[in-house]
């Protein structure tokens, strides 16, 4: 057997597909070249390469698309999309419907007053800006928090760093990175969410919120992302939860190295 | 007892049968052929892109995709040849839109299976990055060849080439792998420093 024939028959040979005759033909060829042994054995190497396991969370957003699907809203998303009207498409797809008449309706007053503001004369521009400001902020807001909310994690990625944009330090946007860093079921976007939340770090509530998901989390890398960030923040509240995790078997030998940092960090 | 009966019944029918009654309407059986095949999909895309966040994304993507095209789906056509067709399109698409997506830092990507031994998880580490450093064409042969289990023929036919053409692709995409491989276990980012890095991303 020359090693062209046996490149032809090597994922059936190292999957035991083989009759038998060519089987033995194969092992012989093997045994005798140096590469192309080695290429069988990489072809079993990648066995190493573990299985990965989908999100719970993946069951039920599948779950919730075919009984959106059953009850004919896909098929009137598609049909407005085939009439033309991407706009409609545009917001149906990025934001639920009371969203997007939200934001309709914030586009709106925008617009008017803009229109406003350039008919008339300019006595009071000062303050008309500013509300324009105001509106532009709000907008912005209703953006990233109805990002957080979608089903889809690329999306709430975005919408984590979207909430950047909103200048102002803003509660409700704290809430809602608060809430995603510690039920969000992507490490990713949690990551993201601890990331943003640095701006509020002085914040009581927002403090207080990162103590108990500190609590809540699972994932090794989002733990020390956490405990790095009470070092940085001087959160001497944070040593007794550090102890807990250092002194808590169950937990990630890394993570307890670096809780036990912690705690000598903020003593 | 009988409901029970019943769902045993649905759950041993063979794909194409589940399909054939998606086509027909009864979208519930799209649960019963998400329940086999998610894990696999998923597993698929993690290994062509790395990336844990866009895989799930694409596999809900297809499960869509599925059922707005049901109509196309022909009796008498294996499904999970079928189904990577979609499956493939689904990525390509995704390619276009996100572009960023290809500058994918394999880093990102956390093994939630934790393996054996710190040697198993260097191994490990190490052949995902190889794999991801393949080119793009290669790669994907060699995971439907090696991970989705499909047949000369069916890769032949997606990916409109000669089955000899696929099995020379599948070889040399191997040979190229192993190349990479060997260089990166020899090379700077070899062990200790990758194996910590593997370990510290075990969840």
């Amino acid at each position: 057997m020359t090693c062209e024939q046996f490149a032809e028959l090597l994922s059936d040979y190292c999957e035991r597909r083989l009759p038998v005759r060519e089987m033995a033909f194969a092992r012989e060829h093997a045994e005798l070249c140096l590469q192309c042994r080695a290429d069988a054995e990489m072809w079993q190497k990648l066995s190493s390469l573990p299985q990965q396991e989908p999100s719970p969370d993946s069951r039920t957003r599948f779950e919730n698309m075919l009984n959106a699907y059953q009850e004919g809203r896909w098929e009137k998303k598609a049909l407005g999309r085939e009439r033309g009207s991407w706009f409609a498409a545009w917001m149906q797809s990025a934001f639920a419907p009371p969203l997007a008449s939200a934001l309709a309706a914030c586009l709106l007053l925008v617009g008017f007053i803009a229109g406003e503001h350039f008919s008339s004369s300019h006595t009071g521009d000062n303050q008309q800006i500013a509300t324009m400001q105001s509106e532009l902020t709000n907008l912005r807001q209703l953006v990233a928090l109805s990002m957080l909310e979608q089903q889809s994690a690329s999306q709430r990625l975005q919408g984590v760093n979207y909430s950047t944009q909103v200048e102002r330090p803003d509660p409700e946007i704290s809430a809602a990175l608060l809430h995603a860093l510690r039920f969000d079921s992507s490490v990713d976007v949690r990551l993201s969410a601890l990331d943003e939340l640095r701006r509020y770090k002085t914040d009581p509530q927002v403090r207080a919120g990162l103590l108990n998901a500190l609590q809540d989390q699972q994932s090794p890398l989002v733990q020390i992302a956490l405990i790095d960030l009470f070092v940085e923040m001087r959160e001497s509240d944070a040593k007794d939860h550090l102890r807990r995790i250092e002194q808590d078997s169950k937990v990630n030998p890394t993570v307890r190295q670096r809780a036990q940092w912690g705690i000598e960090q903020l003593s | 007892m009988d409901a029970h009966r019943a769902m045993t019944k649905t759950n041993s029918l063979p794909d194409e049968e589940l399909m054939l009654q998606v086509r027909e309407g009864v979208g519930e059986m799209l649960a019963v052929l998400f329940d086999r095949y998610q894990s696999p999909l998923f597993n698929f895309y993690c290994r062509l892109t790395g990336d844990r966040t866009a895989s799930e994304d694409l596999v809900q993507d297809v499960f869509f995709r599925i059922l707005k095209y049901r109509q196309t789906y022909r009796p008498g056509t294996p499904f999970r040849a079928w189904m990577y067709q979609i499956a493939r399109n689904a990525r390509i698409d995704y390619g276009r839109k996100h572009p960023e997506a290809i500058a994918f830092e394999p880093e990102m990507s956390p093994s939630v299976v934790p393996t054996d031994s710190a040697e198993e998880a260097q191994q490990a580490a190490l052949l995902r990055k190889a794999l991801l450093m393949l080119p793009e064409e290669k790669r994907e042969v060699l995971v439907l060849s090696r991970f989705q289990e499909l047949k000369y023929e069916e890769i032949a036919r997606m990916l409109d080439l000669e089955i000899g053409t696929v099995k020379v692709r599948i070889h040399r995409a191997l040979r190229e792998l192993r190349c990479i491989f060997e260089k990166l276990s020899s090379g700077p980012l070899a062990p200790p420093a990758a194996a910590e890095r593997e370990k510290e991303r075990l969840q």
